[in-house]
């Protein structure tokens, strides 16, 4: 079930971000099995999804919309380049528009209205208070530049990557809650190069795979896979340029903090076509869970022991948990009876 | 039913695959118009020793129509950087470039000639010259060069920053993050040659 954005959290400072009953139900738990395993975890994204899932629809709004605008409006006035379109990529960013305001508008017809009229287009987004009127394809009648204009509307990154050469590239994005990677020194890179820091998976070919997978990519047939990470406390924004202000935070943890200190970090990643530009869009809609919370459900917690039980040394260094991985591997183990 | 059999192998490998690599550089006997450009060295032509083969087999070659060497510095006998653009827009298309010097400069250049038209596969890198990088720093976005020690201070912030094998073309520059962010006990007493 989905619960309407009402309240106002943090996601700093005092941290005041919580998760009602009905957004742990709905919560995308992303171990398939005991074991974690790199994959191509590629699945298709078909529309609608579930009623109520984060899947239902390819923008998902739920309870903290208004939060993480208020939080991204935070980073983008600290930092404006953590928005960043190149010139060429104008086209792309008013497909993301289009696409954003059309499903949007059609999926929470209570929040989000527009009006088309030729190229005059009239959108209200009646959660943000937002009456704007436009030409379409016109950045000069937003009132911003349209990457930053959609991406202050929406819950989670957007990147858009431009196809050329059989390759894709970040050309373009709104990079505001990233799990430790910057827009403004990954901005061109080619899909393998941004990729570049990962370990393990170059070697198992999961990047040539993947890239052959999403090249391919028609129109109106989006692809979604989950990633995860965890991050100590409900902190959005845990960029490499903010790493000074919250690297402290990883060393915080304590056998009776964990639960309440520690969160599931859980990103939808979404592969989007643009029908215009031949872009893709990439949205990497970010989901967080105290352990606490997360072990109301026996089945996650159980298996949530096993996965960072077994994790790849690798894996927990690129991951940054190596100061409360064991911590945390021992306080699961009380929900895993086996062990 | 997936077992530990279909698992493919895990080979780690702890290089970071966007780190360039230089493999040999062979001439393009096709080119109409052969450019060497090599960056002015204080210390020894290094850059020059590497294109000297290269120029020499062009010399022999009897399909090459123009050879052009390129000298980049400050002094009066060579190019300057700022001057390169115009040289590089006024030769043919069919033309290949040969590039060395310090990893930033043959990256520079390489950015130069794309801007002006040409594209990457007519450009080839020698490898750099030296260990020197550029760096650019993840927190205020400045640039410090030349680094060849991790730790570096960064020129913008002063904070101390591990240098990464993470490289961006756009930046021509490696990423540095604070290597003492978690904990100021993590700055090593001394800083570690770079490779």
């Amino acid at each position: 079930m989905r619960t309407a954005p009402a309240k106002l959290e943090t996601f700093r400072d005092d941290f005041t971000y919580t998760n009602s009953k009905e957004a742990i139900e709905r919560f995308p738990f992303p171990f398939p099995e005991d074991e974690y395993a790199y994959s191509v975890n590629i699945e298709p994204h078909t529309l609608p999804g579930p009623a109520g899932s984060v899947n239902e629809f390819l923008f998902d709004i739920d309870e903290h919309y208004l939060s993480e605008m208020a939080e991204r409006d935070l980073v983008l006035k600290e930092n404006p380049k953590r928005c960043l379109a190149m010139p060429h990529m104008e086209p792309a960013c008013w497909d993301f528009i289009d696409r954003a305001m059309t499903t949007m508008s059609a999926d929470y017809p209570d929040y989000f209205k527009l009006e088309k009229n030729g190229d005059q287009w009239h959108w209200q987004n009646l959660l943000l208070k937002l009456d704007d009127t436009f030409t379409f394809g016109d950045s000069s009648t937003l009132p911003c530049p349209p990457m930053e204009y959609m991406g202050r509307q929406v819950q989670g990154d957007i990147a858009l990557l431009d196809q050329r050469d059989g390759d894709l590239f970040l050309d373009a994005g709104i990079v505001t809650c990233p799990a430790d990677w910057s827009l403004a020194f990954d901005a061109g890179m080619s899909f393998k190069e941004w990729h570049g820091p990962v370990p393990m998976a170059h070697e198992m070919g999961v990047f040539d795979r993947a890239l052959k997978y999403l090249t391919a990519i028609p129109v109106d047939r989006p692809v979604r896979r989950l990633n995860w990470t965890l991050t100590v406390n409900a902190r959005m924004d845990t960029s490499p340029e903010t790493y000074p202000m919250w690297g402290a935070e990883n060393r915080s943890v304590t056998p009776e903090n964990v639960g309440e200190k520690v969160y599931l970090r859980v990103e939808l990643q979404v592969l989007d076509r643009m029908a215009r530009s031949n872009a893709l869009m990439f949205s990497i809609r970010t989901y967080l869970i105290s352990m606490d919370d997360l072990v109301t459900n026996k089945d996650w917690a159980r298996r949530m022991h096993r996965v960072m039980k077994n994790l790849p040394e690798p894996l927990i260094d690129y991951k940054g948990l190596t100061h409360y991985h064991q911590i945390l591997v021992d306080w699961l183990a009380k929900y895993d009876p086996v062990n | 039913m997936q077992t530990n059999a279909d698992k493919p192998e895990l080979t780690l490998n702890p290089g970071v695959k966007s780190r360039p690599q230089y493999p040999p550089v062979s001439l393009n006997p096709a080119a109409q118009c052969q450019v060497f450009i090599a960056r002015k060295n204080t210390t020894g032509d290094k850059a020059g020793a590497l294109l000297k083969p290269l120029m020499d087999e062009a010399e022999k070659s009897e399909k090459s129509l123009n050879i052009i060497p390129l000298v980049v510095g400050e002094d009066g006998d060579v190019i300057s950087m700022s001057q390169l653009p115009q040289t590089i827009s006024s030769l043919p298309l069919a033309s290949s470039f040969y590039l060395a010097g310090t990893e930033a400069f043959i990256w520079d250049v390489a950015k130069l000639i794309c801007e002006a038209g040409f594209i990457m596969e007519q450009v080839h890198l020698l490898p750099p010259v030296n260990n020197e990088r550029r760096l650019f720093c993840t927190h205020c976005y400045a640039i410090t060069e030349p680094v060849t020690h991790s730790p570096a201070v960064c020129s913008g912030c002063g904070r101390h920053l591990l240098v990464r094998d993470h490289f961006s073309k756009i930046h021509r520059a490696y990423v540095g993050v604070q290597i003492d962010a978690e904990d100021p006990a993590d700055l090593p007493e001394e800083s570690e040659e770079l490779c």
